[in-house]
């Protein structure tokens, strides 16, 4: 199963947008991990994740994210989709990335 | 307006996001937030055990010592903590093993503390130390760094358990660090944590002062404008004083004390971004009455989060980044409401944080608990929010005009879309 984490300053904000995407994902049936977290433990809460997603608010720590994990995909989410809270969008881009 | 906004993106973020992932702020940052939990659950029995209902306080008055103890062993000790988390923190981020470096700055901080009869003194494990907590962590970890970097360490054959290994790699920066600081403090009689004090004497005044206040403010509101997380990336530095304010201010309020500072923690998280920074919860508000479906759906949104002061929906979705309309009310508002909380708490019409409450208590609710039951403060938050929505008002009809009709062009958009098929 596929492991997607978020991360936001304290994983608060990014937990409301993974409840949405959960919701898309068992729209459509496809079985995945979701998961927040603070940006502080991305370390430790990324290690085993198939892609990493950063909040808007902290993508200006995207280079820091992507050298802790050099062979995974990292990306920031889109400003208006982290806005809106449009999970289904994020999920779409999860899934870009993972190269599904 | 363009041209400020280039003026915010090419100079003013940049300087200041690298300030927010500096890796020393960062450790103290995380550091800080070890400490957080012990500050909130003490400020739990502060304000049991002061609800200001005389029969209550009378009842309680025999037990206010054992209460007291559960706060001096939490609030109380709040630098030792601090040391020891920023200690662990800066150690994890130069891949150096954590605990002993969380041990080792925890070490070096009792040092610091000592009296001139060589007796650990408390008074210091408070607010007062948390400056030279700082400090400590940071040179016990750089001393560790430089030994492990010149392979001054003792090292133990591979098949020994790593956490033995690890014991063993910290003597010699153990060693170091210790000799340091006891030279420093002992045989050389030399007062740390007073000439640490003395060094951020400034900064401490600048940042409970008015124009200190509305400058912090007014960066961290233009931060967000930018799409950045502005009070995250400002933490490192403010949060050591806003924590260290809010500490003395439990202490002096559990002694029954005047309160010497204003703009402890809790005043910029409850009292200014009501509703998430820039008091947004105007626009979710105000946005659950517009007439534009963006918007409404955008209101149904963020309002739960909003009343938990979690704003990104709002931030984002609306947007107010890089939005020059919206923008201006988005750092006015934060001005006025710190400006005239500032005014308010400094003549006590409202009383100040005495306690840590956490940034997402709602609003109302949060100045209540935070100022030890002042209901004036609840009054006045719930003003905050009026003043708020009178001037966010004029901008919101703007922004929420040119929406409509961006989704009145969009409908005809579609309507031609199906008259063509």
């Amino acid at each position: 199963m596929k492991k997607i984490v978020l991360c936001c300053s304290d994983g608060m904000s990014t937990s409301m947008l993974v409840q949405r995407m959960k919701a898309a994902a068992d729209k459509e049936t496809y079985l995945c991990d979701i998961l927040a977290c603070p940006i502080a433990q991305i370390g430790d809460k990324g290690k085993d994740a198939d892609v990493v997603l950063l909040g808007p608010q902290v993508k200006y720590q995207l280079k820091k994210v992507q050298a802790i994990f050099p062979d995974k995909p990292v990306a920031a989410i889109e400003p208006v989709d982290y806005g809106m809270m449009r999970g289904n969008k994020v999920m779409m881009k999860a899934k870009e990335l993972m190269g599904e | 307006m363009q041209k400020f906004m280039d003026w915010l993106e090419e100079h003013l973020l940049p300087p200041l996001t690298k300030l927010g992932t500096q890796r020393h702020l960062v450790a103290v940052r995380n550091g800080l937030a070890v400490t957080l939990p012990a500050i909130i659950v003490g400020s739990i029995f502060l304000i049991f055990g002061n609800i200001p209902i005389e029969a209550w306080l009378n009842f309680l008055a025999p037990y206010q010592p054992m209460l007291d103890a559960a706060v001096n062993a939490s609030i109380g000790i709040i630098s030792l903590l601090a040391a020891v988390g920023i200690g662990y923190e800066l150690s994890k981020s130069y891949e150096l093993a954590p605990a002993s470096g969380a041990v080792l700055s925890g070490i070096a901080f009792i040092i610091t503390q000592l009296s001139n009869d060589y007796v650990i003194n408390v008074d210091g494990f408070g607010a007062g130390g948390l400056f030279t907590a700082i400090i400590s962590a940071i040179v016990s970890v750089e001393i560790t760094r430089f030994c492990v970097k010149r392979n001054w360490v003792i090292k133990l054959p591979g098949g020994v358990p790593p956490a033995v290994g690890d014991s063993f790699v910290a003597l010699v920066p153990t060693f170091l660090t210790l000799i340091l600081f006891w030279l420093v403090r002992v045989p050389l009689n030399f007062d740390i944590n007073v000439f640490i004090q003395h060094i951020f004497t400034p900064l401490v005044f600048a940042l409970n002062s008015l124009p200190g206040i509305l400058i912090y403010t007014l960066i961290v509101s233009l931060l967000w404008c930018g799409g950045i997380h502005g009070d995250m990336t400002l933490e490192g530095v403010a949060d050591t004083i806003f924590i260290q304010f809010v500490v003395a201010n439990s202490q002096a309020f559990a002694n029954h004390q005047a309160l010497p500072y204003i703009t402890a923690s809790g005043f910029s998280s409850l009292f200014v971004n009501v509703g998430g920074t820039g008091a947004t919860l105007t626009l979710a508000i105000l946005m659950l009455f517009s007439r534009s479906k963006t918007y409404k759906e955008l209101g149904k949104l963020s309002l739960p989060g909003a009343l938990f002061e979690i704003n990104e929906p709002i931030i984002f979705g609306f947007p107010i980044v890089m939005n020059p309309i919206i923008m201006i009310p988005f750092v006015v508002v934060p001005q006025i409401l710190a400006a005239s909380t500032y005014l308010l708490m400094s003549v006590n019409l409202i009383a100040r944080p005495v306690t840590m409450v956490p940034w997402t208590m709602p609003p109302i609710l949060g100045p209540l608990m935070a100022t030890g039951w002042d209901w004036r403060a609840a009054v006045w938050s719930a003003l905050e929010i009026v003043i708020a929505v009178v001037i966010y008002y004029p901008f919101f009809k703007m922004a929420e005009k040119m929406t409509l009709k961006k989704e009145l062009e969009e409908e005809q958009l579609e309507l031609g879309k199906k008259e063509l098929n």
